[in-house]
């Protein structure tokens, strides 16, 4: 995973720093993690008004074009130490998103079908009914306003 | 939330901006974050958002922790010069039902408006063979308890608070 991060972190930058505040909720901000690869984390630079808690915490990469298309995106789960003046980061998984090959087209058609029949299935649902006919028209009118 | 004064700069943060980063926090704890697009009604002073039951895991980490947080930081093709960004934590609630356009029709009108190559997710009959599950929506509200934002997106300096709901 390591050499991925290498890689993909400096593209992605400034990338999304996900952790749980004081009060519980998570908190978000963009930041430019400087990756130490001695240690094989991700330092991250603490500003004085961040009351972070140490623990679970994740990273969150992502992109769009003007049209919103050609999307990519992935997540680094981790857990945050607070150092000096910075938070670090230990990332420990890599959870891919969206993406714009075949490959990764065909994976996200799959389980999104494999994820719904179970989801159906666990709850003793039919397969709902789409309303095409509505989708198609609700289309038409927003690409004409 | 709906008394409460936003001003015009987040307003339009809310709504031109295509994507928010949606922070919801998993079984051990870790807050897993994701783009989606959201829809900001201002009469009820809550966000409207959906995700797939092909990709369910927010909603049952929402189920489970109603906490979550909407990042907006990412202004490209918004039209918007120098805008902020904004965090918006609050608690979520996920609907049982599973619906496809009712409810969610301010969602549908923003990424049909902003994305017009979702076109691909219905307009053959293949795509809504392969896609139908994309179309099985839960409804997510989210209704705001602290907004914060940072003017210019410079997130070196403390942000400052818009309102706070106990």
């Amino acid at each position: 995973m390591w050499d991925k991060l290498l890689k993909l972190i400096p593209a992605y930058s400034p990338v999304v720093f996900n952790a749980i505040d004081e009060s519980g909720y998570p908190f978000s901000m963009r930041c430019r993690p400087v990756l130490d690869e001695k240690e094989k984390v991700l330092r991250i630079p603490a500003s004085d008004y961040l009351k972070l808690q140490a623990g679970a915490a994740s990273l969150l990469c992502h992109y769009h074009d003007e049209q919103l298309w050609n999307l990519t995106s992935f997540v680094v789960r981790g857990h945050i130490e607070i150092g000096t003046n910075e938070y670090i980061f230990h990332p420990t998984q890599f959870i891919d998103g969206a993406g714009t090959t075949f490959k990764h087209q065909i994976r996200v058609i799959q389980e999104g079908r494999s994820a719904a029949k179970k989801y159906l299935e666990k709850r003793g649902l039919p397969r709902p009914k789409i309303p095409w006919d509505e989708v198609k028209a609700r289309y038409r009118r927003a690409q004409e306003s | 939330m709906s008394h409460l004064q936003i001003p015009p700069e987040i307003l339009a943060v809310f709504h031109n901006f295509r994507t928010t980063e949606l922070s919801s926090i998993a079984k051990d704890g870790t807050p897993i974050t994701w783009p989606v697009t959201t829809a900001f009604d201002e009469t009820a002073g809550i966000f409207i958002a959906f995700t797939s039951i092909g990709l369910p895991q927010k909603a049952y980490n929402m189920r489970r922790n109603p906490k979550v947080s909407l990042l907006f930081s990412e202004p490209k093709a918004s039209g918007l010069k120098n805008p902020p960004a904004v965090l918006v934590q609050g608690d979520a609630e996920v609907s049982e039902d599973i619906t496809t356009i009712a409810g969610l029709e301010s969602v549908w009108d923003k990424i049909f408006r902003f994305q017009p190559a979702s076109k691909a997710t219905h307009g053959s009959a293949l795509s809504r063979y392969l896609m139908d599950w994309y179309y099985m929506r839960l409804r997510i509200v989210i209704r705001p308890k602290m907004i914060r934002y940072w003017e210019d997106g410079d997130f070196s300096q403390a942000p400052k608070e818009l309102s706070y709901v106990g």
